[in-house]
C-alpha cells in the first residue's frame, strides 16, 4: 500500500502541518528506508521553525512504547517530531495502539517511519492508524529541485527561443559575445556552466 | 559632470548611466541567507496569497512548480516560479491571478560567501494578460561578462511592454518587492471605467 502514498516535499509537509495541526493532530511521514531518521527530523525542525514559528521536540521512541509517551508528555511542546519506532515489533505496535488514549492532545506529532514500519503500524495498531487518517505521505526530499527532465525541457524552449544550441551558448560566453538577458544566464546555469556567468 | 565640452554622445552615456546608478546601485540585498530559505520564503508566500484566493493556483500546484535548479558547487543559485509558457498555453501548469492574469519568473542570484545575505544577479518577472494577450515583464541582466553590453547602456535593468524590442528602464526590485506587485499590485484597469472621460465614450 505505501507504493500509492502521496509524496510530499518537506516545504509542503509543514504547511500541512501548520495548517491542519491546530490542537491534535498526527501526522506520519514515511522515509526512504536509506534516510537517516535523526537528520531528517533535524531538517524538518529547521523548516517548522521557519515557517510556523514553533519550537520542535525530538521524541526518541526507541526504547518502546511506554516510553515514547512518558518522552511525549515530557516534552510538551506545540511540535514534536516522534522518531525511532520504526524498529517495533508487530507486539510492540499492538503495544502502542492500546496507549492510543495518552497520545492524546498536545499539539502537533509528526511521526517518522519507514514504508514496512508504516504498513506494520497499519496492521497491528488500527485504531492509532484510523486515528492518522489520511495524514501519511511519503517523503521526497528532492521536491524542491527541478527534476532532470525539467531541466531538460527547459533547455528545449531556450533553444528554441533563441534558435541556438548549447554548444554555441557556450561559445559566445567564452567568447564573452553572449547577449545580456537574464535567460542567457539561465541557460549557462541550466547547463552547469555558472563559471561563465 | 556634464560640461559644456563634453559631446552629445558622451553626455547620453553619463546621464544613462547616472539614470542606472539611481535605479540599480545598490542593487537591492535578497534578505535571506541561503537558497533553500528564500525558496521556502517565495513558496510560503505564494501559498499565503492562493489561501487568500489572491492566486488560483493550489498551493500543492505551487510547491511543484516554484522550484531551485539543483545545487552545484558553485555560490550561483537559479530558482523558477513556473516554466516560459511560450506560447501562452492555458493548459500547461501556472501560476495564476484571481483575474485570469498568469506570470512566471526566475531569479539567479549567488550566496556570496562572506555576506550573510543572498546577492542578487539577475532575474525575469513576466506577467500575462490573457483576455488582451498583453505582456509585461522586468528583466535584471547578469552584470558579468558578456552582460557589459547593456550594463554600459545603463539598460541593466529594464521593462519591457508587450514587445521583446521594447525596453523601457525600471527600478531595480527585490524578489518580494517583484512579487508585491505581481500578486496585489498589479491591477489592470477595467476597460469601461478607462474610457470615462475619454474620446471614445461608453
Amino acid at each position: 500500500m505505501n507504493h500509492d502514498l502521496p509524496t510530499i516535499g518537506p516545504g509542503e509537509f509543514v504547511t500541512q502541518l501548520g495548517e491542519n495541526g491546530k490542537e491534535d493532530a498526527w501526522f506520519i511521514l514515511v522515509l526512504p528506508d536509506s534516510t537517516d531518521e535523526q537528520s531528517a527530523a533535524v531538517r524538518l525542525a529547521e523548516e517548522i521553525h521557519d515557517t510556523l514559528g514553533l519550537p520542535t521536540a525530538f521524541v526518541n521512541g526507541t526504547p518502546g512504547p511506554e516510553e515514547l509517551v512518558i518522552r511525549l508528555h515530557q516534552a510538551g511542546t506545540k511540535a514534536a517530531l516522534i522518531y525511532g519506532a520504526k524498529a517495533y515489533i508487530d507486539a510492540e505496535w499492538r503495544h502502542l495502539d492500546l496507549l492510543r488514549k495518552q497520545l492524546e492532545g498536545g499539539g502537533i506529532k509528526a511521526l517518522l517511519l519507514t514504508a514496512s514500519a508504516a504498513e506494520q503500524m497499519q496492521r497491528f495498531a488500527p485504531h492509532l492508524s484510523s486515528f492518522v487518517g489520511a495524514a501519511i505521505w511519503q517523503l521526497n526530499e528532492e521536491a524542491d529541485y527541478l527534476a532532470p527532465e525539467e531541466v531538460a525541457e527547459r533547455l528545449s524552449v531556450l533553444r528554441s527561443t533563441w534558435q541556438k544550441d548549447d554548444d554555441a551558448i557556450l561559445e559566445m560566453a567564452k567568447a564573452k559575445t553572449l547577449p545580456p538577458d537574464p535567460e542567457f544566464a539561465q541557460w549557462l546555469l541550466l547547463l552547469g556552466r555558472g563559471d561563465l556567468l | 559632470m556634464n560640461g559644456a565640452n563634453q559631446d552629445p554622445s558622451t553626455a547620453r552615456l553619463s546621464r544613462s548611466l547616472a539614470l542606472q546608478g539611481r535605479i540599480c546601485d545598490p542593487l537591492p540585498l535578497i534578505q535571506s541567507d541561503n537558497p533553500k530559505r528564500l525558496l521556502r520564503q517565495i513558496q510560503n508566500y505564494l501559498v499565503d496569497a492562493s489561501n487568500e484566493r489572491k492566486l488560483i493556483t493550489s498551493p500543492g500546484e505551487i510547491f511543484q512548480l516554484v522550484k531551485l535548479l539543483p545545487p552545484k558547487k558553485r555560490d550561483e543559485f537559479l530558482l523558477e516560479g513556473a516554466d516560459k509558457n511560450e506560447l501562452h498555453d492555458p493548459n500547461r501548469p501556472k501560476i495564476e491571478r484571481e483575474d485570469g492574469c498568469w506570470f512566471h519568473f526566475f531569479i539567479i542570484g549567488t550566496a556570496a560567501p562572506e555576506r550573510s545575505k543572498l546577492l542578487l544577479l539577475g532575474y525575469h518577472f513576466e506577467m500575462y494578460v490573457p483576455d488582451e494577450n498583453r505582456f509585461f515583464r522586468y528583466d535584471l541582466n547578469s552584470p558579468t561578462g558578456e552582460a557589459r553590453e547593456n550594463v554600459d547602456k545603463g539598460m541593466r535593468s529594464h521593462l519591457h511592454l508587450n514587445a521583446e524590442d521594447v525596453q523601457l528602464p525600471a527600478p531595480a526590485m527585490t524578489p518580494f518587492e517583484l512579487l508585491d506587485f505581481f500578486v496585489y499590485g498589479f491591477l489592470p484597469r477595467n476597460q469601461d471605467r478607462r474610457r470615462i472621460g475619454g474620446h471614445q465614450g461608453s
